[in-house]
């Protein structure tokens, strides 16, 4: 007869997954923001310049084919107002940080399968469903710090450059847009990642999701007949060239914050539904 | 909780190709090392995940102290606190030092365990300070036994524990897994190395083709086997000794036969006159266990 032991509390447990996976992943954030950070930097470093080229400038952008102007966003490009010019530049941008929040998810998810971790971890007194939530906590707080840090980025850019940021919510707006777009975006390359066979398709699974997901964008962007892709797609929802022209965060971001929860809870199941080491 | 520490019953997990482990039924004590053999593929690996919870059975039950970590997922956690796991192929986390990931697997446990890894670790000579990712595989093997036993469990399951090891490192792997038993702990153990089962294990199951072809008591077996005589004669073509046994030469020049009479039946025939005086050296042993099942492997094949 063997006495039952005394279990660590789970809150303490996803504390303790959060520490690890945030150890783990520091040095790729940091390897990200450099090089992101320092692109941001660059094109808001112009902003003067090309507000002071202005109307010309702007004119020429407007020629541009409609579709093409759509698919960047660039549809009411407002170079002189810092968070228009900043809108306009954040289409790609977006996709660059996006495919950050796709390799962080599909990382943390595949970390043990992919380091023959899987069997040692999951014979530790802990729930599956523990050590995600841990995992999807730690990269929320990765991607959040990587979005406050960028938004720091920009506004002392602008501050440098003796640029006044004339709307600092909408500014703000066009960060937390994008802070959702990449929880989501994290979502699904989690699930994506515990629904792959093997580890090492994991990253290029959900890189290749979330390129298509943009595509779909893009294609509700330039085409009406195709407009209803939009919904498919969380770019969409939180686009920087509509929180520039509106002035803030619309309400159907929630669907974000929604459609995060709904990825992670369908990643718990098919985690506790998989079979590992075979 | 059940007295058994480990139960199988009609344990089935079949995959689409048709292998897996079929209809295993076995019962490991508290206080027992118990044996778990069988070639590449007969499916130990997967009976192990199938009572770890790691996999979900097609078809009956595997259990430790009585909770089925595959369907009592309110009471996995309770037993997997029991649990310390060696799986044969140990991985690491990229980055972390040795003492890193002992802690972190550590911490997932509510008792502190800082005390019997540091011990645990000098015994078997292993470097906590070296980044983990750097490691030899006998030295990941070392991380995989400390992380499964610095929690005291009273369950120890190791797959294939000593591949990569060191003569001396094994020798100690086996003098702790004598002791945890002793200590009360069921300790199973697979291997394909069977003379490690035969020098560590009271009793092993072996396993064919993902059924159960064997379960005895180690010392049983090898005590019912006849005795094997290997003698050195004075003249080795003296044609009344080659007439007397089914003795044939090996590779040592020396005659081996296996003796059909009990050992005191035995002992009388060698003093005998007629070959005692041509006797110079005579050498009595039972078979080992890997010479026992090898010859059933054969006996198999020739059917």
């Amino acid at each position: 007869m063997r006495e039952a032991r005394p279990l660590l509390a789970t809150s303490a447990q996803v504390r303790h997954v959060i520490s690890l996976e945030l150890s783990l992943s520091i040095r790729s954030l940091v390897s990200w923001v450099l090089p992101v950070g320092a692109l941001l930097a660059m094109t808001l470093g112009l902003q003067k310049s090309m507000s002071q080229a202005g109307s010309a400038f702007e004119l020429k952008i407007r020629m541009m084919p409609r579709p093409m102007l759509a698919a960047f966003g660039m549809e009411h490009i407002n170079l002189r107002d810092p968070v228009g010019y900043l809108a306009t530049n954040w289409s790609t941008i977006t996709l660059i940080t996006a495919l950050f929040a796709s390799l962080l998810g599909a990382t943390l998810a595949s970390r043990e399968s992919a380091s023959q971790l899987s069997e040692t971890l999951y014979t530790q007194p802990i729930e599956r469903h523990t050590v995600l939530v841990g995992k999807a906590l730690a990269g929320v707080l990765v991607l959040l710090a990587f979005n406050v840090t960028l938004s720091l980025v920009g506004w002392v850019t602008y501050a440098f450059a003796g640029v006044a940021i004339s709307r600092p919510g909408a500014f703000v707006s066009v960060f937390a847009g994008t802070f959702l777009v990449h929880t989501t975006v994290f979502a699904l390359s989690i699930l994506a990642a515990v629904s792959a066979q093997h580890a090492r398709s994991a990253s290029s699974r959900a890189l290749g999701i979330t390129f298509g997901l943009y595509g779909l964008g893009m294609v509700a962007r330039i085409t009406e007949r195709a407009d209803k892709l939009k919904y498919l797609s969380p770019f969409s929802y939180a686009d920087a060239s509509d929180i520039a022209q509106t002035g803030g965060l619309q309400a159907r971001v929630a669907v974000l914050a929604v459609a995060t929860v709904a990825l992670l809870i369908a990643a718990i199941v098919r985690l506790n539904r998989n079979d590992m080491g075979v | 909780m059940s007295t058994k520490a480990i139960a199988f019953e009609s344990l089935s997990k079949v995959y689409p190709g048709g292998c897996g482990v079929h209809e295993l039924t076995l019962h490991v004590e508290p206080g027992e090392v118990f044996g778990f053999i069988g070639p590449n593929g007969a499916g130990k690996s997967t009976a192990i995940r199938a009572l770890l919870g790691l996999s979900r059975p097609t078809g009956g039950a595997a259990s430790v102290h009585g909770i089925d970590l595959a369907k009592d997922r309110d009471r996995k956690r309770e037993a997997l606190a029991h649990v310390g796991y060696v799986p044969s192929e140990p991985g690491v986390y990229p980055g972390k030092t040795v003492a890193e990931t002992l802690a972190y697997l550590g911490g997932f446990h509510a008792a502190d365990t800082r005390a019997l890894r540091a011990k645990l670790c000098e015994r078997i000579d292993l470097d906590v300070t070296r980044r983990a990712d750097e490691l030899s595989l006998g030295n990941k093997k070392k991380l995989a036994i400390v992380a499964a036993m610095h929690h005291a469990p009273s369950v120890l399951v190791l797959d294939e524990p000593s591949s990569g090891l060191d003569p001396l490192v094994k020798h100690e792997l086996f003098a702790l897994l004598a002791e945890v038993a002793r200590e009360g702990a069921a300790v199973f153990f697979s291997s394909h190395v069977i003379s490690e089962v035969e020098s560590v294990c009271d009793r092993f199951a072996l396993l064919k083709e993902g059924r159960l072809a064997q379960l005895v008591r180690t010392q049983d077996l090898l005590r019912e086997q006849p005795l094997r005589v290997r003698a050195t004669f004075a003249d080795p073509t003296d044609s009344v000794l080659l007439s007397l046994t089914d003795a044939r030469p090996n590779a040592a020049g020396e005659l081996e036969w296996i003796s059909r009479v009990e050992l005191p039946a035995l002992l009388q025939a060698l003093a005998q006159d007629t070959l005692a005086k041509r006797i110079t050296k005579v050498v009595l042993e039972h078979p080992s266990l890997e010479e026992l099942v090898l010859r059933q492997y054969a006996k198999e094949r020739a059917q």
